[in-house]
């Protein structure tokens, strides 16, 4: 297909046009795994994926199959934290241990039976009660410390369209306990500022397994930076932190002693059931932006940690209301997967450069929103 | 002594601002250690250096420390052969007549020496009193681009508001009753920087006297190259061409775009000195507004190749600063203008890649 061929650098090039000019796709795109070699990362497996537009990507395998580091042009869009890339065998689960080794990055999955705050729920459904009566669930759950099974990747041609790609298999399983797979298959285009995921998550048990999931998305400077703006599709926005949410959404620089603060949004999707949500930097020009099915996905927080050192924005569609798991099942909206039985999801992330992709991608937003263009606040 | 270093020096922003902002430096820029990890690459050490200001860089440190991916922005720079960079216990020194370095050659720094570069024959070598092998045969552009380097250091050093980025390592060509060469090299880039500084200092650790030849093939890819792009530099005179230049005819100075049944076109030139004693030439594509500058010091490189491989598929320029002419080994030992090293005796190299902005 003539219209998808790889435009690069302000030209669209056919498969044999691009291959005149390279000796090798990877001058310009390509996939590259490679192993960390030093500090708490050493042996952990990466990824590198490059698009040719600047856009550059990693994808973590054995730290669940997530996304790193995301960048446009050597200018960061994600945020990491001082804890950096730490290999899964550091991985503490145990309640607020998920902080110890979370690295930040772009994409970090957090489920895939339990996510949000620390929780003790029954183990009635594993039918093991002289073993474990009940089950305790540390922040987030243990997805994102789970290390992948690699099952492919490389670069396909599809005609003048080539394709980056790569799929893996991460399995949260213990014996008389819950036995999930997340498989994933993450693509990018040659020629494009952005990437999706497509999750299946399979209870390939034999007995019931509850299932939380949410994708905790974090953006950090310079795309994160006083003036920069939130941008999403909120019919209604609350907070349990008490703070103002009225102009939450305009970021202040690094404040000294920040305490953190999440909102929650009453989502508005497209007609095609997309949710568009974006942080714009108009004073750069760069932005980052999340699209996900609300169909799939039906809650979203925003994470404001805008502290020193500690200067993230966290982007975060899910399963479940902020609340975390007792209100999920208070509210009957704890999901349960039986033996077989499958959820999917979908997440697009991509950079935006130049005022007119920031516009545009403001301007679909701003579309979605009650006539008035503000949105209830509280 | 004339310095590479101290011109074009951007400030970045200062440390407590960017550590406010970011948990890990390496949000911003760094140097980090990985191991690749499939194919013909497999195994092979790199640092892998992001400034923060736009420029990323792989130091290949099992291929002698030689720079392999270099990017700028959203435009990549070095150019990458469809070798792949391979792993040096994969090279075959001798095999096709030596000419068996193009199966391993890619990159934006390849480095040619210690002891040999340009084409490759057969020399003297009794300075190695060991009567067995009076001659020694060498293979084109020698030996050092495909030996690992002792990695003896590498990280992010703040000096108050200023933070370079390094790494440092040997890389040592000896063999018993022959050479013991060791070249020391130091890379170097500002956080927020554009510009790669690389100093090397090569030394005789034997104790025969020893030829040295030394020569950075340092190779522009696309889209920095491609049609329109231009080779700026202060060409006193052409010493010398290949014959493909009077065959072909393309030009050296303004580039078309990738040639079908290209024959590669050679070039040595004479060039003119900047005042302060450098030499710099440049790459420039002024319609994406961006250049690539090879800044050097002409004293300990004397000779300057030009090298257009335009060809499809292998599509490439080389700027290659040298220390010697394109005669080559043989003549450099009658003209003498061979290097020859005693114990101890070093030579030093400084230079600067720099990338700008128009």
């Amino acid at each position: 297909m003539a219209n998808n061929m790889p435009e690069l650098f302000g030209t669209g090039y056919p498969r044999a046009g691009l291959l005149r000019r390279v000796g090798r796709l990877e001058q310009v795109a390509g996939v590259r795994l490679v192993t960390l070699g030093d500090g708490q990362g050493r042996g952990v497996r990466v990824l590198e994926f490059r698009t040719g537009t600047g856009f550059a990507f990693e994808v973590l395998i054995d730290r669940c199959f997530d996304v790193g580091r995301c960048e446009l042009a050597g200018q960061p869009l994600s945020w990491l934290s001082g804890a950096g890339v730490t290999g899964p065998w550091y991985y503490e689960p145990d309640d607020w241990g998920w902080f110890r080794a979370w690295g930040g990055g772009m994409v970090v999955t957090c489920g895939l039976d339990h996510t949000l705050g620390p929780a003790e729920d029954t183990a009635a459904h594993f039918s093991q009660p002289h073993i474990q009566p009940s089950v305790r669930y540390g922040l987030h759950g243990r997805a994102g410390g789970l290390p992948a099974r690699l099952a492919g990747y490389g670069e396909r041609w599809e005609g003048d369209e080539c394709v980056l790609w790569a799929e893996g298999e991460v399995l949260q399983s213990a014996v008389f306990a819950e036995q999930l797979v997340l498989r994933r298959r993450i693509e990018a285009r040659v020629g494009a500022s952005r990437f999706t995921i497509h999750d299946v998550v399979e209870n390939t048990g034999h007995t019931p397994a509850s299932h939380m999931f949410l994708y905790h998305c974090n953006a950090g400077f310079p795309v994160l930076d006083e003036g920069a703006e939130l941008v999403v599709p909120s019919r209604r926005t609350s907070t349990d932190y008490g703070v103002p949410v009225d102009g939450y959404q305009m970021m202040s620089g690094p404040v000294r002693g920040a305490t953190e603060a999440c909102f929650e949004h009453e989502l508005i999707a497209e007609p095609e059931g997309t949710v568009p949500v974006g942080l714009l930097n108009r004073a750069r020009g760069l932005g980052v932006y999340q699209v996900f099915r609300i169909g799939q996905l039906p809650h979203h927080t925003v994470w404001r940690m805008l502290g020193e050192g500690t200067y993230a924005l966290g982007l975060e569609p899910g399963t479940n209301r902020d609340a975390g798991r007792a209100d999920a099942r208070e509210r009957g909206e704890l999901q349960w997967l039986e033996p077989g039985e499958t959820r999917q999801y979908d997440l697009e992330i991509g950079a935006l450069q130049g005022t007119a992709a920031l516009d545009e991608f403001g301007n679909r937003v701003s579309r979605l929103l009650p006539t008035g263009d503000t949105a209830d606040r509280r | 002594v004339t310095t590479a270093s101290t011109s074009n020096r951007q400030p970045g922003p200062g440390r407590q601002v960017l550590e406010r902002v970011t948990g890990d430096l390496a949000a911003a820029g760094g140097v980090r250690a990985v191991v690749l990890d499939d194919g013909s690459e497999r195994g092979i050490r790199v640092l892998e250096f992001r400034t923060g200001g736009g420029l990323r860089f792989d130091v290949l440190v099992d291929r002698a420390m030689d720079l392999g991916l270099a990017e700028f922005d959203d435009l990549s720079v070095g150019w990458r052969s469809a070798t792949g960079f391979r792993h040096p216990g994969l090279h075959e020194q001798h095999d096709e007549d030596g000419l068996s370095w193009l199966r391993s050659m890619s990159g934006l720094v390849v480095t040619a020496g210690l002891d040999h570069i340009l084409f490759g024959g057969e020399v003297d070598s009794e300075q190695y009193h060991y009567p067995p092998r009076g001659r020694v045969r060498h293979g084109l552009h020698g030996r050092v681009a495909n030996i690992p380097a002792r990695l003896t250091g590498y990280g992010e050093q703040w000096d108050g508001d200023r933070c370079v980025l390094w790494a440092e390592g040997e890389v040592h060509q000896a063999a018993i009753f022959a050479e013991n060469l060791v070249l020391h090299r130091r890379i170097e880039a500002d956080l927020g920087g554009t510009e790669i500084r690389l100093t090397d200092r090569v030394r005789n650790a034997g104790f025969d006297v020893t030829p040295h030849m030394f020569l950075y093939h340092v190779n522009a890819g696309w889209p920095l190259l491609e049609e329109g792009s231009t080779f700026d530099a202060p060409i006193a005179r052409t010493l010398w061409e290949s014959d493909s230049v009077a065959e072909q005819g393309v030009s050296h100075l303004v580039f078309p775009g990738p040639q079908p049944g290209f024959a590669e076109q050679v070039y040595e030139h004479a060039l003119t000195p900047d005042p302060d004693g450098r030499q710099r030439v440049r790459l420039v594509n002024a319609a994406r507004g961006r250049a690539f500058e090879l800044d050097y010091d002409p004293a300990a490189f004397p000779a300057f190749f030009e090298w257009l491989n335009l060809r499809e598929g292998s599509y490439a320029v080389g700027l290659e600063p040298s220390t010697h002419h394109v005669a080559g080994d043989a003549a450099a030992r009658e003209d003498g203008s061979m290097i020859w090293l005693a114990h101890g005796e070093e030579r030093h190299y400084e230079t600067v890649f720099r990338f700008t902005r128009a």
